[in-house]
């Protein structure tokens, strides 16, 4: 029976393309939206991570405390994280530490840059690495064992090696040491991304050989970043034990340690995280926020669909009372209701999973970097089950709706040679409750999107106050190079590429600094004193550099004067401040000639601000206090300023870097513009997809406010006749139609405007919440209220250009 | 003894609105036997359409006893009013009413998809093509309604009202939109069915086709004011 009812349901739709299609399209693609994001957040939220025992494993991440506050870009000691892993615990079953750095190999032509991390041999086993070559680090490659063995990923073995089954004992060259290769991981080897989203490692060294200088290794008075330790408890203890006892070990060794420094009022600690919540960090927030939004516009499609679904089956009266005289119970007209909807929900879904494939590629791009686990991110079977049952439900749902509406002892009438009586009608007040739905479903998606669109243009576009153009960003590897040279001479070495690669042609200047605004680099912080030896301490930001890279830069001078490049050289004590520092030390912000001293330096000469710049606009980390000191550090970022349409290769700049010695290769090298784009790539995206967003949930309530008002002016049709017969004007019969349509456009508009009112209640005591601007809120009421009366025009058009005879008869 | 198909006693139907009543039907008594062929006539607003309503179940009256065969069928649900028009009477309407998006057979088999009890797709197909032959167009099975003439639509109609072997054959001005060649011949299918025992009911305006039944009813106002017996039926 219900095959022959799907049959007819074919046949039927065959007969009613546009209606299918509309249908179809519009599910689809926002069912589409909707499964991909559900598959984005079952990969987030509940699939396991690929590793035995995923849920249990823990990650360590070291932090650095002065007075009690934390230093966000300063992690645990060198030396605080070697004794922790060498102190037996028995709360751990295993324990692994891990850092990560870019490696140059530098015996290879093109010196490709390597992706690397240091790790002690637990690491493999922790996260059960599957090797298509060789073998895992065994407890011969443990710490300070100093075994100079490598472990490639399968990508270095393809792009380095063509995947030469003989790579197992040939070697890589880092910092002037052979590593042999052991082993190669399988490329289905899924790694934690424990430094960042998107984390592909090429190479695995040992924890003997990072790149940490040698020297320091004992200074407690060091920081080391990108360093983690992973670790698998005993199940018998809680994770707050845990936490307590290596991060109370750890104290009590820095602190026993710290008092031979000058840093008594430091600390550190290491937080315990699961390996889910480490990896996850903010991402599951915005992958639900985003799930909240496509939501929300799958039920704008849905209005839409239902208020289709009704015209159709208001059109279809006339078959449904044939039926009814013939004997069909409502059961009956229930069911063909059924299979035509079901057919049309199966087809959306059959689509929404061809466009969920699409989206889940689109975001694999675009939130690279920045989303994790989007190499896992695949179509899976829990999708493709949401995605039926979720177009079955609405299949029902929408069945339901169309059939409470059929008033089934009215269809008996309509047979009747009179035709006196009418089975199926929406409803004026269905057709309000459509609209105003509608309206307030668009208005809360229109201005929630808005305002992080417009939050996120406003972070992107903000002015930077620094020049950018042309600029290229250069770091050199000097790992190497420590213990055979001094730093004076590196500083020379650099002073001296700076020299060579300003004289080329192509290149406006070049500047040498610890790192540009937008750099590789995080920024380091640093206390400043008023007074030498004294308490009051202002935590700031310096940048060690020359003159060059201050006129590079044009950070507009406030006072004062820049540094040359001859004080950066003699190291001459002087500095240039922002503005929000100057303001720190002296509430005028007058500050030139003023003498302050950088925390732990023993000259008692101090540094002369000899000038004040305006505060810079970093996008994403905004501004803190800064300060330039004139200096050439000893592992300098080089900023060259290239002269319009220009670039140079990496090539060229090591070949000229080689001038001053051999081992001094390029690792990285970009653009300014580059590393600003990466900086706000998550803003950018951001934007894009409440750009996206927006425009759909408006472009999907057109059409749907569009509908129900050409539905409701069908109905009128006779009424409007006669207003036009009796000489109602064409201006007038438009308003009228606006006017009646207006009530539910407001109600909308006020029931939109209460949620995001509670919304943004919520989102105060949340970290949810979001900057509200005029335009964010103004535009979606304005941009609904002429929508609205643009489809109440559309709606009446064809009507008042006819004549009202013509109205009347085709009523 | 002839067999009663149908008997209604003391009929009434009123129209209630908040301000106003409206007295369709004022006291209807009437007995059809198995194959009769009963014209109803009258002026427009008479109550015509509202007394076949009611004989076809379509909706029920406000007062009196209304049985088809043995079975007291005035104030019966709606699913179960609806199996008793799908199993015991069979409609023929003046506008034909056939379902433009389902091929002929697929119209003529409607009423059996609707049975209580499934009928199997053969038995179906058996009987469709039976009743085809019947109305003579077998040919035209697979066509669309819109497809065909007026005079074959209703001839279809027909092949419809009869494919569930009712017991009654209610026909609503089934000449009304034909020419008279057309109405002829279908008049002509129904006089022929009749006397090969269908029980037809037919409510006209054209004296003519009233005339060809074997009892004719006037209504006037509600009520029947004349009944004349034109031929008996053994």
């Amino acid at each position: 029976m219900f095959a022959y009812e799907l049959r007819a349901a074919f046949y039927s739709l065959a007969n009613a393309r546009g209606y299918a299609t509309t249908i179809v399209l519009t599910l689809g693609i926002t069912l589409g939206a909707l499964v991909a994001m559900f598959n984005l957040n079952y990969q987030l939220l509940a699939a396991p991570f690929p590793y035995p025992d995923a849920d249990k494993i823990i990650v360590f991440k070291g932090e650095r405390f002065h007075q009690g506050e934390s230093f966000k870009d300063r992690g645990a000691p060198y030396p605080s994280w070697v004794a922790t892993y060498l102190q037996p615990s028995d709360k751990l079953k295993r324990k692994a530490l891990v850092f990560y750095t870019d490696s140059v190999e530098r015996r290879l032509p093109d010196s490709p840059v390597l992706m690397t991390a240091n790790v002690t041999p637990d690491f493999f086993n922790l996260f059960d690495v599957p090797m298509i070559l060789g073998r895992r680090f065994n407890q011969e490659a443990e710490l300070y064992a100093m075994e100079q063995v490598a472990i490639i990923s399968y990508n270095t073995w393809q792009r380095i090696f063509q995947l030469d089954p003989e790579v197992l004992g040939k070697t890589l060259n880092i910092m002037e040491m052979e590593f042999k290769i052991i082993g190669v991981t399988a490329p289905d080897f899924i790694e934690p991304e424990l430094r960042k989203p998107g984390l592909e490692t090429d190479l695995w060294l040992t924890f003997d050989y990072t790149e940490f200088p040698v020297s320091e290794r004992n200074n407690w008075n060091t920081s080391l970043t990108a360093t983690y330790m992973v670790a698998l408890p005993e199940e018998e203890y809680s994770l707050n034990a845990i936490e307590h006892e290596i991060s109370t070990q750890g104290a009590t060794l820095f602190k026993q340690e710290a008092a031979s420094t000058n840093t008594p009022q430091d600390n550190i600690a290491f937080k315990l995280f699961s390996l889910n919540d480490f990896v996850l960090h903010t991402a599951s927030k915005q992958s639900l926020l985003m799930l909240a939004g496509v939501m929300l516009l799958v039920l704008i499609a849905s209005t839409n669909v239902i208020n289709l679904i009704l015209a159709r089956a208001a059109n279809k009266e006339r078959t449904m009372a044939i039926q009814a005289a013939l004997g069909a119970q409502p059961v009956h007209i229930f069911r063909e209701i059924l299979s035509e909807i079901l057919l049309l929900m199966m087809a959306a879904c059959a689509l929404s999973i061809v466009v969920a494939c699409g989206l889940l590629q689109a975001l694999k791009v675009a939130a690279d970097g920045f989303m994790p686990r989007l190499h896992e991110l695949h179509l899976n079977g829990q999708t493709i089950v949401f995605a039926v049952v979720v177009a079955l439900a609405l299949a029902f749902l929408f069945a339901a709706l169309v059939s409470r509406q059929i008033n089934y002892r009215a269809l008996n009438h309509i047979l009747q040679s009179s035709g006196k009586g009418t089975g199926l009608q929406i409803s004026k007040r269905a057709r309000s409750l459509l609209i105003l739905s509608q309206v307030a479903l668009t208005g809360i998606l229109l201005a929630v999107s808005l305002q992080v669109f417009v939050q996120s243009m406003r972070e992107i576009h903000k002015p930077l106050g620094y020049e950018i153009k042309d600029q290229l960003q250069a770091r050199l590897s000097v790992a190497t190079l420590r213990g055979k040279v001094s730093s004076d001479e590196i500083r020379t070495m650099f002073v001296g590429l700076q020299q060579e690669l300003s004289s080329r042609a192509d290149v406006e200047s070049v500047g040498l600094s610890t790192g540009s605004p937008v750099s590789y680099n995080s920024p380091f912080s640093q206390f400043l004193l008023t007074e030498f030896g004294g308490e009051h301490k202002i935590l700031t930001h310096p940048n060690f550099c020359d003159g060059s890279y201050l006129e590079i830069l044009k950070i507009p001078l406030v006072a004062g004067r820049y540094f040359t490049n001859a004080e950066a050289r003699e190291h001459a004590r002087v500095i240039v401040v922002n503005e929000s520092l100057a303001r720190t030390l002296q509430p005028d912000g007058n500050v030139l000639g003023k003498i302050v001293y950088r925390n732990g330096d023993t000259n008692p000469q101090g540094l002369e601000i000899i000038g004040v710049v305006k505060d810079l606009q970093i996008p994403v980390r905004g501004e803190s206090l800064r300060f330039f000191q004139a200096s050439v550090s000893d592992s300098p970022e080089v900023l060259i300023k290239m002269k319009p349409g220009k670039t140079l290769s990496a090539i060229e700049i090591n070949q000229a870097a080689a001038k001053f010695h051999s081992q001094l290769k390029l690792f990285n090298l970009r653009t300014t513009e580059l590393a600003l784009n990466v900086l706000t790539a998550n803003q950018k995206t951001a934007a894009y997809i409440t750009a996206v967003l927006a425009l759909l949930a408006f472009f999907l309530a057109a059409i749907g406010i569009y509908g129900v008002l050409s539905y409701s002016v069908r109905l009128r049709r006779f009424e409007l006749g006669i207003r036009i017969a009796i000489g109602a004007r064409p201006g007038s019969i438009v308003l009228r139609v606006f006017q009646d349509n207006l009530m539910p456009v407001v109600a909308g508009l006020i029931s939109a405007f209460a949620v995001l009112l509670m919304l943004w209640i919520w989102g105060q005591q949340t970290s949810y919440s979001l900057d509200s601007s005029v335009l964010g809120w103004a535009l979606p009421s304005a941009l609904i209220l002429l929508l609205a009366a643009a489809a109440s025009l559309l709606s009446v058009w064809s009507l008042i250009r006819q004549p009202a005879s013509e109205v009347l008869r085709s009523n | 003894m002839r067999e009663l198909t149908l008997k209604m006693t003391g009929i009434t139907k009123v129209y209630s609105t908040e301000d106003m009543e409206t007295h369709a039907l004022r006291g209807i008594d009437l007995d059809i036997y198995k194959g009769d062929f009963v014209s109803i006539c009258g002026p427009s607003g008479c109550g015509k359409s509202t007394l076949l309503s009611l004989l076809g179940l379509l909706d029920m009256p406000t007062t009196g006893q209304y049985s088809i065969g043995d079975k007291e069928v005035s104030q019966l649900s709606l699913s179960e009013a609806a199996y008793i028009r799908n199993e015991k009477i069979g409609f023929i309407f003046q506008s034909f009413n056939l379902i433009d998006e389902l091929s002929v057979f697929d119209n003529i088999a409607l009423p059996l998809r609707y049975r209580r009890t499934k009928v199997s797709e053969k038995a179906i197909e058996q009987k469709v093509m039976q009743c085809l032959q019947i109305v003579d167009m077998t040919h035209r099975a697979q066509h669309k309604p819109n497809q065909l003439s007026g005079g074959q639509q209703q001839r279809i109609a027909i092949a419809r009202a009869l494919v569930g072997d009712p017991a009654l054959l209610l026909v609503d001005e089934p000449t009304g939109n034909l020419d008279s060649r057309n109405g002829d011949t279908v008049m002509e299918m129904l006089q022929e069915l009749n006397a090969n025992g269908t029980t037809l009911c037919m409510v006209t305006h054209d004296p003519r086709y009233a005339d060809m039944a074997s009892r004719k009813l006037h209504l006037l106002d509600g009520k029947i004011i004349d009944t004349q017996v034109m031929k008996v039926v053994a």
